[in-house]
This record gives structure tokens, sequence and C-alpha cells, in this order.
């Protein structure tokens, strides 16, 4: 055996002693949902969430698919909006000049790195004052407001990126200052727009924390949400078997999601625009 | 008519004296075809961009056709614009490129689209129409910048730095086309560049910039047989003029050039005015205006090759005066046919009726009579 396949050997071994854990992890993910421990055998009781409420130990939860329905609306909603603010707020932090823009920017970046989390006492009151707890108009101000910061950050990014030439070009064209943002920027930073869409979308579906703590009612709930509440009131997880079940039909679609923006994403295509 | 009076240009802020264009006047007749040269930094883009209307001037007025455009919109202006780095959308085909322009006038698409064809068959780019401007060439690239700036049949053309991302053959070829192009069209066209030779080949007038400020303004070959000033002369030509420190001097009806230890004598029919005499100034002369002669010849100046460099069509010959009595080595060109090597003693004289003379103070002012 000559010492690289030696190498390789050690190295492969290494590497696949480390990921046995993680992919063990999986298999009893998969193994928890779908098998009975007590008879051994393959079963899906526990996938009867499908059909019915669940209902154990003193939880009790509505059913599934009113649930399901409130996580689309609401995740693209989340969506629809942090797009819609950030991207001309990025283009504005990008390409013109007002008072106070370096301060606002140096704010955003601060606000980017702080802990939200901080804030959450004197969110719900504010919440209380204006009346918006236990609604979804409550949950998106303070979820959109959360993150775009971030959003802006990234986008102000792109939008550095895009020549002044081009924009240049646009108005020399025939369009107005807005016309070339439209019909020219924002073709532009359509990859960046998917990158931030990608991330609000996976930041709402798995938002947990604020409907935890600002929605009441269980048919209000989202997907993680839902999730959250199948822990008991005592903190004590007692149906692996269900949780796991659900915790499958939540993750599912993130993968199928994944498999496609990550092929949508990689494609990006620029060109014709040498920057000087 | 584009008229540009008194235009000044500041930027806030960058520099104590943000002066990119500092009271520049110009005149652009129509169907002309002008170039701003000069080097980078001299306001030369700043005056494009006034004209595009990208930038507003501080002060000044632009007007086209007797009409005060200063605060017309860069949309309003009718003008097709090619940028150095092409500034394609990267996003439509070549089709949609071209027809842009003219989509944004509200223009049906299929005679935008008929329009687009027909302007990209005068650039020869008819094949590419379906393409993405990614999978086009430089070249190719170039056309396409070309036929969007010129499909909406644009009143001024304005190019800024169209070819300097193009590779030395190609940049002939496109700068013949463009000539042409322009001349068929017959659109006045104004292009900046910071490459002479180009500047000089393609256009009827040339606006030479220097510090915000236009040195001169003039047809190509005034300007290099011509030049007003110091600034001129040396921006000009490749390999650079001749610049020797010297003194007037007037003595017994006879004007001299004195530098240290020679003595150039002023043919009668190009006597400066008395009021310069005493001046120091710079005994302006290019390359191909001196010339090797015998020892004997009246007027001659020994020196000594330092350098021959073969440029294929002749020989630039590099000199000093071995006696110190030039401040500056000179350059001169030969014929193929000269033999001259490196350590060779050589006479030479310059022509008479070339040299320039141009004052070291007031902004290297041209002494010397135009002809």
């Amino acid at each position: 055996m000559s010492t690289r396949t030696l190498k390789q050997l050690l190295v492969h071994t290494y590497l696949t002693l480390f990921t046995l854990p993680i992919i063990a992890m999986i298999v009893w993910y998969f193994l928890a949902a779908t098998l009975n421990f007590t008879t051994g055998q393959f079963s899906f009781e526990n996938f009867s969430f499908f059909r019915e409420p669940v209902e154990y130990a003193g939880v009790e939860l509505p059913l599934i698919w009113p649930i399901v329905l409130n996580t689309l609306v609401y995740s693209f909603l989340i969506v629809f909006l942090e797009v819609f603010i950030s991207v001309p707020t990025a283009y504005a932090f990008s390409r013109l000049d007002f008072k106070g823009k370096n301060a606002a920017m140096k704010f955003l970046f601060l606000m980017r790195s702080f802990p939200g989390i901080t804030l959450i006492i004197a969110t719900f009151f504010i919440l209380v004052q204006m009346h918006l707890v236990n609604t979804y108009l409550g949950v998106l101000l303070v979820a959109v407001t959360g993150s775009l910061p971030g959003r802006v950050y990234i986008m102000k990014g792109f939008f550095d990126e895009v020549p002044w030439d081009i924009e240049w070009a646009a108005m020399v064209d025939g369009c107005t200052r807005y016309g070339a943002f439209k019909k020219v920027l924002v073709p532009f930073v359509l990859p960046g727009i998917g990158a931030i869409s990608v991330f609000s979308f996976l930041g709402a579906y798995g938002e947990w924390f604020l409907f935890k703590l600002l929605i009441f009612n269980d048919d209000m709930l989202t997907l993680a949400g839902y999730l959250a509440r199948l822990v008991t009131k005592e903190d004590q997880i007692l149906n692996y078997g269900l949780i796991t079940a659900i915790g499958l039909f939540y993750t599912l679609p993130i993968i199928v999601f994944y498999i496609f923006t990550q092929k949508v994403f990689m494609k990006v295509n620029l060109g014709g625009a040498k920057q000087v | 008519m584009i008229t540009l009076s008194n235009i000044v240009k500041e930027y806030e802020g960058k520099q104590e004296s943000g002066r990119a264009v500092d009271g520049l006047n110009l005149e652009i007749r129509k169907g002309e075809f002008v170039a701003l040269l000069g080097p980078s930094g001299c306001g030369k883009t700043t005056t494009l961009m006034m004209l595009a209307g990208l930038l507003k001037p501080t002060s000044g007025e632009i007007h086209f056709n007797g009409k005060l455009v200063n605060h017309t919109e860069p949309k309003d202006r009718n003008i097709g614009m090619v940028f150095q780095s092409y500034a394609l959308y990267p996003h439509l085909t070549v089709r949609d490129n071209i027809a842009f322009p003219l989509r944004e006038r509200k223009m049906p698409k299929r005679e935008a689209y008929e329009r687009a064809k027909e302007t990209s068959r005068i650039l020869q780019i008819d094949h590419l129409l379906d393409r993405k401007p990614s999978q086009l060439s430089g070249g190719q690239q170039q056309r396409v910048a070309m036929a969007r700036a010129l499909s909406k049949d644009p009143e001024i053309l304005l190019l800024d730095e169209p070819m300097s991302n193009l590779d030395a053959r190609l940049k002939l070829d496109v700068r013949d086309e463009i000539r042409k192009i322009q001349r068929k069209l017959g659109v006045t066209t104004i292009i900046v560049t910071h490459d002479q030779e180009e500047a000089l080949a393609i256009s009827d007038r040339v606006a030479i910039l220097n510090g915000g400020r236009i040195q001169q303004y003039a047809p190509p070959h005034e300007l290099f047989n011509h030049p007003v000033n110091l600034f001129v002369a040396s921006f000009l030509g490749s390999p650079p003029m001749n610049l020797i420190l010297g003194q007037l001097k007037e003595s017994g009806g006879r004007q001299t050039v004195l530098t240290e230890g020679f003595e150039y004598e002023l043919p009668a029919e190009r006597r400066l005015e008395k009021e310069h005499m005493g001046k120091t100034v710079r005994f302006g002369i290019r390359p191909h205006d001196i010339s090797i002669c015998s020892a004997d010849q009246p007027g001659s100046l020994r020196m000594k090759v330092d350098l021959v460099e073969h440029l294929g069509s002749g020989k630039l010959v590099k000199a000093m005066d071995p006696e110190g009595r030039l401040d500056t080595m000179i350059r001169l060109l030969t014929g193929n046919e000269v033999q001259v090597e490196a350590g060779d003693d050589i006479y030479v004289t310059f022509k008479a009726d070339k040299f320039h003379l141009f004052d070291t103070e007031n902004g290297g002012l041209n002494l010397t009579q135009h002809v």
C-alpha cells in the first residue's frame, strides 16, 4: 500500500467517524417518527395528526391544515414586506446622498448585530399599549423590524456592485431615476433579492418565539409555533414519536425548497458591463 | 450647435480646490466630430457628463441649438451615449438592449424591434440579436453599445473612452468604423479620450484640456503644427517635442536664443516683437524637424548619440550634448538609411521654419507667430 492510499484511508476513516453521529441522528429522527418502539414495528400512527387535532397529556392543539395555511400566508407576507421595504432602502443607502446617511448606516450596522431578544420586554409593553398583542399585525411588525437591518445591509452590498455606468446609461436612454431603478437596477440585483427572499422565508418559517410570546390563540399559530406548543406545560416532552413526526412534516418543505433554490441562485447571469 | 459658456463644475468637499472644470468655453457645430483630449483629471469626462445632463454645472450655461439645457434631464436631451464599460443591460438580449431607448419613448414593440434590427445591420451585429451581453466578445459588446446609442436617432452622440477596452488592432478598425458611421448619419459627436492618436485621427476638431480649462481647440494638424502653449506642445506628439531652455537676446540686428554656450539665430522672417527680448524661453522642436548634417554646416550643433531605437519606419536617436550646452537631451527621428550608433558623434540642425518659442511664464505661451 502506498503512502498516498494510506493517507487517504486515514482521512476517510477519520471523517466517517466524525460524520457518523450526525447520520445516526438523522436515521434516529426518521425511525422515531415511523417506528413503534414498544412493538418494534413500522407504523404511521404518529402521523394521525394529518386527520385529527392533536391531543395528549393535557396538550390540545387544533388540526394541522389551517396551521399550514397560516404558515404559508405568514411566510410569504414576511418575504413580500421585507423585500418591498429593504430593496428601495438599500438603493437609497447605496446610491443617494442625504443628510445623516453615514449615521443611519452605522445605526443599521449596530442594529444588525444587536441581540433583539434583550428588547423583547419593552417590545411587549409597546404592543400592549398599541393593542397589537395576539394579532398578526403585531407579530409582523416585530418580525420585520427585527430582520430589516440585516436585509438592507445585504442588499446594499448588491447595489454597491452595480456600476454607475449602467444607471447612467438607463437615464440617458430615457428613464427617470425611478425608471432606471425599476427596469435596470432591480434586474441587476435580482440574485440579491433572491437571496434575501430565501433568508426571510426561512426566518419566517422558523419563527416560533414571537408566536409563543405574542399569540395566545392556538388556531393562529404557524408550524414552528405549533411544534413549540407540543412541549407540555411542565416543559417535558412526552410524546417523542408525535414530535418527530410533525417535525419531519415541518422540515420536508425546507429540504425540497433548498434543493430547488440552490440551483436557481447558482445560475447568476451577469455580464456586458466590465467595471472600470 | 452646442455651446458651452463659462462652465464651472465644483465637487463639494473632495479637495481644497475642487474645480474639475474651471471656466470652460466650447462651441460645437452641427454634424461635427469633436474630441476632448487631456491627461486624467483634466475635466474631460466631467464635461461630457454635463453635456449628458448626468452632472449639473455649478455655474455657466449649456445651450443645444440656442436652447438652455442646464436643467434638462438626461432623458429629455435626445442624446446617445457609449460608456467606457459599455454599460449594456445584462438581463436583456442584444435586441432588447438596442430597442430599450425606443421602448422608453413608448414606441410599439414591433416597430422598435424593426428599428433595432436596422441599426444592428449598420453595425454588423444583426446575427447577435438573440444573445445576452455576457455571451459577446468585447468588440461585439462595443458595437451593441454603439447601436443602442444610435438606435434612437440622437441629436448628439457622446462617446466616453469607447475604445479603451479594445485591443490595439481592433481599436484601429473600430475607430475607422465609428468615423464612417458618424459621417453617414451626420450626428454631432463628442468623444472623450486620453489617447491622442485616436483623437487626432478621428475628429474634425480637438479640444485639449488641462486643469479644467481648454488649452487649445483646433483641427488636429493645427494643434500639432501650431501649439498655442507649452502644455499642448509637450502633450501632443510621440516621441514628444524637444524643449530646450534658453534666453532670447538681441544684438546688432540679430535675434538669438542663447543656451549655456549655444546660440541659435532666429531667421529674419520669424523675428519676434522687441518686448520679448530677455525672456527665458523653451525652444521647442519636434524630433522629425531635427536633421543630421555635416560638421561644416553653419549653426550646427555637435551631439553624442546615447541610444538608437528602431521604430520600424525609422530610427529614434537620443543624443546628449557632451559639453553641457543644452539642459536636456534631444530626440530626433531619422530614416533607416542613416547610419548612426550609440557613441557616435553627430552634427544636427534645426529646421528654421519649424521651431517654437514658449515663454516659461504666462502659462507657457507660444511667442512665435503662426505662419
